[in-house]
């Protein structure tokens, strides 16, 4: 009698292809080279479509603070809130290619267009030759970093740290390549000292430690191995620390709010590059790594490094969510040290998932091959302001911005020889933002007391420069800090028009005459001149 | 309206599309325009300097505290966000 047994749940095989006869026969080197060499001409072309945009208040913030000597940055960025390693490199990038937008962007860029090869090194050294040539891809189409290599900030830098964190984190503590302990706590180092999601990074690499502690066949010498990586990295950071401290107790981010539960929405659109790319590069990761999951493989080590690179990026963002509920923290931009491990996650799915993975990264590739879709359109109106008031403005006029952060993108923009003040006071250095308790200045400057001896102060004849923010996207302006920059520039606005109507003022120039629109915050702005 | 009565401000309506707040000149004006592009266009032709832009609101804070513009700041707010009108 015959029996019948239960035919075995499985995804069915994938069909494949392997690569053709005449690049096989190629050397090694020849392939990578080529293949490297066509993805960075791509990802050049994509990640320079805005090369030499203007400014937003973030990027002329940078540009100011690293604008002051390699021994006073350290001093000035303990006012603002951020480490110091981004700053001191782009104060030797500027001294060589100066500090226009161009000039600045292309320190980002060039950590941009290094993500492929390093991500191509991460992939290939961690699950072989085709998830290499697709982390490579991956990284040269990626939306977040086409869009960040065109900003002056350190979230590039940040990226690009975090691959190689990321692939040492996984050879050293799931396949037991001791070398590259040094290498990940000295990358770790690296990320602390550049951005503070770094701290983030830090604690999620501890959490993503549990899955190959649990199948670490020596576990002893696996705690020995991570104290020594994770002490040693803290003992690097360790002359940050106070810096840190004070930041965080005087210089949080007041312009923000906590977040709510729309993280997996910000990875889909914000970092993968939309939910079109999302929808393919899943789909082959079910296929390709379904598997692992399995009762048979789930305690190989293909299955470990997956848990681990699943749990890096989501232990960090958790820590980090947590975190932002009591002092809010939490922007896409900030993503930086876990784009790695979901990318690679999707080059590790893709290379195991057949065809289906080589239609989903070609289709990725596709989705985002148009240079509008990830770059950054116009990000501030500051430059276009200063195009038109700039040649009206004479030395020794007064600019007073409405936002104080864009005290700074007025002082780029604007020429030299003007004096700066803004809703909390007199700016006596506008080339960064003094952060330190900055709401609660805020709140105590009573505009009538700020701008009145302000006003006092020109001579008739001289002119003040009003800039203030726009302010009509209401969701931006509901952060506590934001919502009193709101007010305060209304309030100002509001006694600088009755000094008009009171005889003191006159206003003679208003911008932008012609606005194209800005993204982040774009700003208006009026010229008075005194009367005698 | 609802939401400014419902914290006990004394708010009136002027006209089809303004709010008073308390007693001019010392209490904050609310003037609704028909998009937040109007409301914009207002401020950067410097006609709504004493103003916030809240969407499609300008808010005219006048001597007002803090902590009364901060209410309706956020009514105004969840105004113009969610136009709907309940009966």
């Amino acid at each position: 009698m015959a029996t019948i047994t239960a035919p075995t749940r499985r995804i069915p095989q994938m069909a494949d292809v392997g690569e053709p006869n005449w690049l096989r026969r190629l050397p090694l080197w020849l392939q990578v080279g080529g293949v490297l060499v066509v993805l960075l001409a791509i990802s050049a072309y994509l990640r320079t479509r805005f090369i030499s945009g203007q400014f937003w208040m973030d990027e002329a913030i940078t540009t100011g603070v690293s604008s002051h000597s390699l021994s006073a940055i350290p001093g000035l960025l303990r006012h603002d809130g951020n480490p110091p390693l981004f700053y001191l490199l782009l104060h030797g990038w500027m001294s060589v290619f100066g500090s226009s937008e161009s000039g600045t962007h292309s320190l980002s860029l060039l950590f941009g267009l290094l993500t492929v090869p390093v991500g191509m090194w991460a992939g290939w050294s961690l699950f072989g030759r085709r998830a290499g040539v697709m982390a490579a891809v991956l990284f040269a189409f990626n939306a977040w970093l086409t869009y960040y290599a065109q900003e002056t900030r350190m979230y590039e830098l940040m990226a690009l740290l975090g691959i190689v964190a990321t692939a040492a984190f996984v050879h050293a503590f799931v396949y037991g390549r001791r070398p590259y302990l040094i290498l990940f706590a000295a990358v770790l180092a690296a990320m602390l000292y550049t951005h503070s999601w770094g701290v983030f990074f830090f604690v999620g690499a501890l959490i993503a430690l549990i899955p190959a502690w649990v199948v670490s066949e020596d576990r002893r010498a696996f705690v020995r191995d991570a104290a020594l990586a994770f002490v040693g990295a803290g003992v690097l950071y360790l002359p940050w620390v106070p810096n840190l401290i004070y930041q965080a107790s005087h210089t949080a981010a007041p312009w923000s709010r906590p977040p709510r539960f729309g993280t997996p929405v910000l990875i889909s659109r914000q970092v993968l590059g939309g939910d079109r790319v999302t929808l393919v590069l899943f789909s082959a990761c079910v296929v390709g790594l379904w598997g692992l999951f399995t009762r048979a493989r789930r305690r190989t080590r293909e299955a470990t490094v997956l848990w681990t690179l699943i749990t890096l990026p989501v232990a960090t963002l958790a820590v980090a969510w947590i975190s932002s509920q009591a002092n809010p923290a939490y922007v896409p931009r900030y993503f930086a040290p876990v784009v790695a491990a979901i990318l690679l996650v999707a080059a590790f799915g893709s290379a195991r998932a057949g065809i289906l993975g080589m239609i989903a990264i070609a289709l990725s590739a596709v989705f985002l091959i148009n240079p509008g879709a990830a770059a950054p359109s116009t990000k501030s109106d500051m430059r276009d302001l200063s195009g038109e008031l700039s040649p009206r403005l004479h030395g020794g006029d007064l600019v007073v911005v409405g936002q104080p952060e864009q005290t700074p993108l007025a002082w780029y923009y604007l020429r030299s020889g003007l004096q700066y003040a803004n809703t909390i006071g007199p700016v006596h250095d506008p080339s960064y933002v003094n952060w330190v308790d900055a709401l609660s200045r805020l709140r105590r400057a009573d505009p009538r007391a700020t701008l009145d001896p302000l006003v006092a102060s020109l001579r008739p004849g001289q002119q003040l420069l009003y800039v203030r923010p726009s302010t009509e996207g209401v969701k931006n302006w509901q952060a506590p800090w934001t919502e009193l920059v709101r007010r305060r520039s209304a309030q100002w606005g509001a006694i600088l028009q009755a000094d008009v109507n009171g005889g003191i003022l006159k206003v003679v120039g208003l911008a932008p005459n012609y606005y194209r629109g800005a993204p982040d915050i774009a700003d208006s702005a009026v010229l008075y001149k005194k009367n005698g | 309206m609802q939401c400014l009565r419902a914290h006990h401000l004394p708010v009136v309506e002027v006209g089809t599309d303004n709010l008073q707040v308390g007693q001019l000149p010392t209490g904050p004006t609310v003037r609704f325009v028909p998009t937040s592009g109007v409301a914009q266009a207002a401020q950067i032709e410097g006609q709504a300097q004493g103003a916030e832009v809240v969407g499609s609101a300008l808010v005219y804070p006048n001597q007002a505290s803090d902590s009364e513009l901060k209410v309706i700041e956020d009514c105004v707010a969840q105004g113009v966000s969610n136009p709907k009108v309940t009966p």
